[in-house]
């Protein structure tokens, strides 16, 4: 699907605000129904706002396949925050014009709506965010995921993340041994 | 975690810093393809983190330094001690790149404590009887270099004072076909390389001929190129897979500055080659830094004074700026391993330089400001000042407009 990234957005979140319904259904993976206000989709989603657009949105939900329902009830929620929290003005630009601005630190209620999360809901919520083009969403996600990384062994990573070693041990031994010669002592 | 797209898991890994990058490179397969695949490791960066450095510019005297916290230095022996008797004889360091040192007869690793000796040096190449040489250290831990990673030695020419050359004063220097020795670890022999200048001159023979402070003048290593601060303070940059070199006029020259009392600085930091202009305005140290873009064109990145600095340095032991640091030579030794600090030196933590300079009448008898180089990767310089009333000699660094010390 072509998704206006421009300056055409502002234009079709106007057009979008005086559409008769304000607010769009969208359906999970798994059937569930939630609500969100379109004015609040189409501004933190390109994908959503592409396809509100584009008039490719069923009043009777949105099929979302590839969304489970926790995942798609935290983007909802993020939305819903998002939209009662005022948004400064980097943040309404960062989500405008794109890769342009340089990443903001997540806000006090970003940090805690990701920190409650367990690491399941935080990588369906990130998988998510990428899916429905939610570059704010996506920043906040990743930035949280990269701070739980910080500072571990591979070994450690693995075991926190829950992700199976494909390496053999003569690879492992390899890798170590590309950096071996100068940093590190035996 | 397995089954995140590609683009979600790049975005993930470049925002860690380069010594975590490293190490999930080993964590999955697809990770070190991702990682590989979109550069995601900065080898220009490394070394990865930063334990400690190195100091050569003359302070007290012009021995080598080495400052580190002091947890982080316990696996690196800067004093070389493990050369051996006669290896401690030629322990006069006379470059460093990337964590390895240069001695007059060797390449040495002071964390590994490994090294490998340099071979008897080549006659001089035809037509440079006459001509003083010094050592030039290129190493590139990962990357541009085949697996495990080598390092070159270069013997790079200066031109004599007063020896007989065959040049007149105003033959160009270097000219258009430079010839020099290059050293490789891989094959361990000195080879003859030329290289064919592109774009014009800076200089000529009679430029050329200062006195050789050899502590101000460095050399650095980056993407593959040697960039080597001339006599004439130009640059000159050797491309070392390519067989050519440019010559890059002086930032402070570039701008028609007359800077008559300072030093040029090159180094190497977050976004490339730097360089470093320190000079004293109405009587205070004064710091310029550039920054080479692409193109070859020197960007004014920071142009401050250090007079807050100077006027408001901490000579108190116990604030909270203030880190037990090793400083080691082959004279001084302050094994001062006091605290058990496993994290990488902190150095944001610093203070802010204020825009508006109080009038103060305090005056330090100073012996100057030095600078000592750059933060591997990150854009921070380091200083050193030296007040004769306390007799405490301390090192500062400048991010930016921030502050802070150590000690």
């Amino acid at each position: 699907m072509e998704v206006d990234k421009g300056k055409g957005e502002a234009e079709e979140t106007r057009k979008v605000a005086e559409a008769d319904r304000d607010t769009v259904t969208l359906k999970s993976s798994d059937g569930k129904l939630f609500e969100v206000s379109k004015e609040a989709a189409a501004r933190l989603s390109t994908v959503l706002a592409g396809m509100i657009a584009g008039g490719s949105i069923d009043d009777n939900g949105t099929d979302l396949k590839q969304i489970g329902s926790e995942a798609l009830e935290n983007v909802v929620d993020y939305c819903n925050k998002h939209a009662n929290s005022i948004p400064s003005a980097a943040l309404i630009s960062s989500s405008i014009s794109f890769n342009t601005a340089p990443f903001k630190e997540p806000e006090e209620w970003e940090r805690k709506f990701v920190d409650r999360l367990s690491h399941d809901a935080l990588f369906d919520l990130v998988e998510a965010a990428n899916f429905l083009g939610m570059e704010r969403l996506l920043d906040v996600t990743c930035h949280k995921i990269s701070e739980m990384m910080k500072g571990k062994s591979p070994d450690q990573i693995r075991e926190v993340f829950n992700i199976k070693n494909d390496y053999t041990k003569e690879e492992l031994e390899e890798i170590r041994q590309e950096l071996a010669w100068a940093f590190y002592d035996d | 975690m397995d089954l995140l797209p590609d683009d979600v898991v790049a975005n993930i890994l470049g925002r860690l810093p380069p010594c975590s990058v490293a190490g999930c490179r080993g964590v999955r397969r697809e990770w070190r393809a991702t990682i590989d695949g979109r550069r995601l490791l900065r080898a220009d960066l490394l070394p990865l983190r930063l334990d400690g450095f190195f100091c050569r510019a003359t302070l007290l005297d012009s021995q080598t330094y080495f400052f580190a916290p002091p947890s982080a230095a316990q696996g690196i022996d800067p004093r070389l001690d493990f050369l051996g008797e006669e290896g401690r004889d030629y322990a006069n360091i006379v470059d460093l790149c990337n964590g390895l040192l240069l001695l007059w007869d060797r390449v040495v690793n002071p964390a590994t404590r490994q090294w490998i000796p340099l071979t008897p040096f080549p006659r001089p190449c035809a037509g440079m009887e006459g001509f003083f040489y010094r050592l030039i250290l290129a190493y590139d831990p990962l990357g541009l270099m085949p697996p495990p990673p080598h390092c070159s030695v270069v013997r790079f020419p200066i031109v004599p004072i007063y020896n007989d050359i065959d040049f007149t004063d105003d033959s160009e220097w270097p000219p258009s076909t430079f010839t020099i020795h290059i050293f490789s670890s891989a094959q361990r022999v000195w080879q003859e390389r030329s290289f064919v200048r592109q774009g014009a001159p800076t200089g000529t023979i009679a430029d050329m001929r200062h006195e050789n402070d050899g502590c101000h003048r460095r050399a650095v290593f980056f993407r593959g190129a040697l960039y080597v601060h001339c006599q004439n303070n130009s640059v000159i940059r050797i491309a070392l897979s390519d067989n050519k070199y440019r010559m890059i006029t002086s930032p402070a020259t570039a701008e028609n500055q007359v800077f008559h009392h300072g030093h040029v600085c090159l180094g190497k930091s977050d976004k490339g080659v730097y360089s470093a202009f320190l000079s004293k305005e109405d009587e205070w140290p004064w710091c310029r830094v550039w920054l080479l873009d692409e193109s070859c064109h020197w960007v004014l990145k920071s142009n401050i004074s250090l007079r807050w600095l100077a006027q408001n340095f901490p000579f108190d032991n116990t604030d909270k700026y203030s880190r037990p640091w090793i400083n080691n030579s082959t004279k001084h030794v302050h094994q001062a391993r006091v605290v058990q600090d496993e994290s990488e030196w902190d150095f944001d933590s610093g203070v802010t330089l204020p825009d508006e300079i109080s009038d103060s009448t305090d005056v330090l008898i100073t012996y100057g400001t030095v600078f000592l180089g750059f933060h591997p990767y990150k854009e921070i310089a380091f200083f050193s000042y030296i007040q004769l009333k306390s007799g405490i000699l301390s090192f500062e660094y400048i991010k930016g407009p921030r502050v802070g010390r150590l000690n």
